[in-house]
């Protein structure tokens, strides 16, 4: 490669393959993806955000909370498990079916335990067990007239921490405009803090100052997101129900300003509640009300 | 190459080092043979687990097979639960093979009653029992069959046992879904009556 | 890499006016950049974060110095290229085109949506360390290491397998990072770093086997051996880099100051050691001091505190990463835990970055005294002048 002009076109053509393949193909891959029907929710996934929540957005982007926090959960592995939903109609058949997955996973299934396991439907008589195994059982009852279906298990540490019920996938980033993904956990995930933390005021003491809800963190105090103004004639509305050393002085509230409240709206409209096809889990109506508050104690 | 750079008057004692050059000392094979097995190796990780480069394959999946594989539900499709049903309701009449009885229960398997685009009619006669004479395949069946609207009273298993039978043996129709199922069952509710094949002849194909 | 193409081409600068230019022009886009950062106009993306107008000056900037640079190439009288050319004309070109496709996939009116927002991010960020920001780094070497052993390269095949291999494999490095995307991007990536380490493995010993035996030869020992260090620091890097992106090992890094540690070895601990030995070098040869260590401490004592600054950072991150990770890993364990493990390396490294700072403050001082004195002596000069026309 002695002539300048050579160098050039080699250098070019080196960056146009570069290109095709990690810009061009990615994005007919994953740029031209579009909301889906999901039928546990019976409806399009996901749906487009509001412009308070864009305002949010925007709360976020500015102040820099990309750098500590990321928008995703990771999932290391997946397993099952097996559950007898129906016996059918010959039950001494199921007893041996069931005594002999038992044995191919690996544990001993007495006669009592079977009975037991057939009385009391639908019944898990086996966890967390890898697709191999699965598949031999599912072999084993296929035709005997009992329904058994196989419960996927996500696993990984993200999940088990309670951060959220799956993976994320590049649907779930659809409207995430930009992406904020994150590269760094200096604080935890906030791909599915609207489920997990999903009371507002405690995401607006958090913000004022982080260290009132949560003793050991090290999160810096956003307190300019906030007024620290006297009390009128009644106290304001949105005015945070702070105690203890954090509390403002006798006859001035915190409230906060719009963008916190911005803000706010953004965090708690960051949910992973259903199952899709590329991250699938078993998905159950939520409670109305049955916020995870007890995995926010874990979760924190 | 020149020591001496043209270009300046002003280097003083630090200007007779010179430019560096190049030269074409032997290269080992050792990089070679590294280079080969990096290759290699690339490959082999290309192979498991890229997933195919497909867009729906993430994480611990290792391909598309398997997320399809692994989704909820897979392991519960209605076809496995019609097929429980048919077992259990039909299969005394119309037998495990679906061939039925010469003279007393006509085949359900290859039948014209069976492949056809809607399951409307297989609904109604399921869900109310049919009386009288029937043609099926072109021959004649003469006999009565009970309703089951009551046995099968779920539309989920209504719907799964229409679609075992359409799908199975030599049959290649379209599956039946519960919202059918209940449709049919709403239209025919007060009917009370078995129907007959001239009656059923009316009926369109698909399920309004 | 001006110097080094006017030294190898054996040519003059032409258009200097341009470069002046040029070089003011990227400087105030820089300036503005940071304040609008500092205003908290981010994108939200590393190595992208500043606010996209500031984008077309630095680019326009660029044109100027880039445009400069190459016509300075094209007139070269010596037309044989050196090494160190391939790489910095393929990092000038490539700085540009990439920014460009980036920007404009990322920025545009019409952005491209979500996931693959995170890829060409990806691709643009690694882009920038290995190949952009990288090549400079490999150019400086291969022209250091010769020159102050005063040997010749060794084989400039193996620099030219190094080159290609990183220029076509060097744009992917580091996605494995980003773990909620498909499973191909992830297995890729880390097929990419696997190159790219191997690249920097021929190179190393490249440079190795031009060193070997010229310990009394060298024209100045204690540059040649801050190359060596910072050669060995992108070497680190980039095997941290391949480390940190095997299956078992990715879950556990992801996420912690493990890959900031990379960013510091790459970025700092080699490229930027190199650019302060390559002033340190070339300084002396264009302005006519003997050497440049007139002010407070010498840029010795700031190319000593700048060094052990970045490596004990990084190797601080590293460690304080794979700790950081285990505690991730393990999902029994909350997150307080997980950061309060993390707190005390972060401590340490503070003392790190604090040398660094010292060294920029050496600098800053040093300049501040060189422009005084400057000054000074103008001023003594021209009341000598004015005395003497007096008389």
């Amino acid at each position: 490669m002695q002539k300048g002009y050579q160098l050039f076109f080699a250098v070019l053509a080196v960056m146009v393959v570069s290109w095709l393949g990690l810009v061009v193909f990615p994005q007919i891959q994953l740029g031209s993806q579009s909301t889906r029907e999901v039928k546990e929710i019976g409806r399009h996934y996901p749906t487009e955000p509001g412009s308070l929540v864009l305002n949010g957005r925007k709360v976020y982007q500015q102040a820099g909370c990309v750098a500590c926090h990321t928008q995703q959960i990771r999932q290391s592995g997946y397993a099952f498990d097996l559950v007898l939903n129906e016996v059918g109609d010959f039950p001494e058949i199921i007893t041996s079916k069931l005594i002999e997955a038992g044995k191919l996973a690996g544990i001993q299934v007495t006669n009592e335990k079977a009975q037991e396991q057939m009385a009391n439907l639908p019944s898990t008589f086996l966890e967390a067990r890898s697709f191999d195994i699965v598949q031999d059982v599912l072999k084993i009852f296929k035709d005997s007239g009992a329904t058994v279906v196989a419960d996927i298990l996500p696993l990984g540490p993200d999940i088990e921490r309670g951060w959220g019920p799956r993976q994320t996938v590049g649907l779930d980033y659809l409207y995430h405009q930009p992406l904020l993904m994150g590269q760094q956990r200096l604080g935890p995930d906030l791909a599915n803090v609207g489920v997990r933390l999903n009371d507002p005021q405690w995401h607006l003491k958090h913000l004022y100052h982080p260290r009132s809800v949560v003793t050991k963190s090290s999160m810096p105090a956003y307190t300019y997101l906030f007024d620290l103004q006297p009390i009128g004639e009644e106290p304001s509305p949105h005015a945070l129900a702070l105690e203890g050393d954090y509390a403002p002085e006798e006859g001035m509230e915190v409230v906060p300003k719009p963008e916190a409240l911005a803000l706010v709206d953004y965090l708690l409209s960051l949910k992973i509640e259903n199952p899709v096809f590329e991250a699938p889990y078993m998905f159950t109506q939520a409670e109305p009300g049955e916020a995870n508050n007890a995995k926010m104690e874990q979760a924190q | 190459m020149s020591s001496k750079p043209k270009k300046s008057k002003q280097f003083k004692k630090t200007s007779n080092d010179r430019e560096p050059g190049v030269s074409k000392a032997p290269i080992s094979v050792i990089f070679f043979v590294a280079t080969v097995l990096l290759a290699y190796w690339a490959m082999m990780e290309l192979n498991t687990r890229a997933g195919g480069f497909n867009r729906y394959v993430y994480g611990p999946y290792e391909s598309y097979k398997v997320v399809e594989a692994v989704q909820p539900g897979s392991g519960d499709d209605p076809i496995k639960r019609g097929a429980n049903i048919y077992r259990n309701v039909c299969s005394p009449c119309h037998q495990a093979s679906g061939m039925g009885a010469p003279g007393q229960f006509p085949p359900l398997a290859g039948s014209d009653w069976v492949n056809v685009e809607g399951p409307n009619r297989m609904l109604r006669i399921v869900l109310n029992g049919l009386n009288g004479p029937i043609d099926v395949n072109g021959e004649t069946w003469n006999a009565v069959m009970p309703g089951f609207g009551d046995v099968i009273a779920s539309d989920e298993d209504l719907a799964a046992v229409i679609s075992y039978v359409r799908n199975s043996w030599t049959n290649e129709a379209s599956i039946c879904t519960p919202e059918e199922a209940a449709a049919a069952r709403a239209d025919s509710g007060d009917r009370g009556r078995a129907w007959t094949a001239t009656e059923l002849l009316t009926l369109p194909l698909e399920v309004q | 890499m001006l110097w080094m193409t006017m030294r190898l081409g054996q040519v003059k600068l032409r258009g200097p006016g341009f470069l002046f230019l040029g070089t003011v022009l990227w400087n105030i886009a820089l300036v503005v950049g940071i304040v609008r950062l500092m205003g908290g106009s981010q994108s939200g993306y590393a190595f992208l974060s500043m606010p996209g107008f500031v984008y077309t000056m630095l680019f326009t900037a660029y044109a100027l110095i880039g445009g400069i640079m190459l016509l300075t190439f094209f007139k070269r009288q010596d037309r044989e290229i050196y090494p160190s050319q391939w790489f910095t004309y393929a990092s000038i070109y490539w700085f540009p085109w990439m920014l460009t496709a980036a920007s404009s996939a990322l920025f545009a009116s019409e952005p491209t949506r979500g996931l693959a927002q995170a890829v060409v991010h990806g691709w643009y960020a690694s882009g920038m360390i290995t190949i952009v920001l990288g090549f400079v780094g490999i150019a400086l070497l291969q022209y250091l290491v010769p020159k102050l052993a005063r040997r010749d390269l060794h084989n400039s095949n193996l620099s030219a397998f190094a080159f290609w291999v990183l220029l076509l494999f060097g744009g992917f490095t580091g996605l494995l990072q980003a773990q909620a995307l498909p499973a191909w991007v992830g297995t890729l990536s880390g097929i990419c770093n696997a190159f790219v380490a191997f690249a920097w493995i021929v190179l190393t010993v490249n440079l190795w086997k031009t060193l070997q035996g010229t310990d009394t030869d060298s024209s100045d020992p204690f540059a040649l051996n801050l190359v060596r260090l910072a050669a060995l620091c992108g070497l680190l890097g980039s095997l941290l880099n391949f480390w940190g992106s095997r299956p078992g090992v990715a879950e556990t890094l992801q996420f912690t100051l493990y890959l900031q540690g990379i960013y510091w070895l790459q970025l700092f601990g080699f490229v930027g050691t190199l650019l302060l030995v390559a002033v340190y070098h070339f300084l002396p040869r264009i302005s006519d001091r003997e050497n440049i260590s007139s002010g407070l401490f010498g840029w010795k004592a700031i190319m000593v505190l700048y060094v052990t600054g970045s490596i004990l950072v990084s190797l601080v991150y590293v460690l304080g990463g794979r700790v950081q990770g285990t505690t991730l890993a393990d999902g029994t364990r909350s997150f307080l835990d997980v950061q309060s493990a993390t707190m005390s390396f972060i401590r340490i490294s503070t003392i790190g970055e604090l040398l660094v700072f010292l060294a920029a403050a050496v600098l800053v001082i040093n300049l501040a005294i060189s422009f005084v004195s400057y000054l000074v002596g103008y001023v003594v000069c021209c009341l000598n002048c004015k005395n003497e026309s007096a008389q």
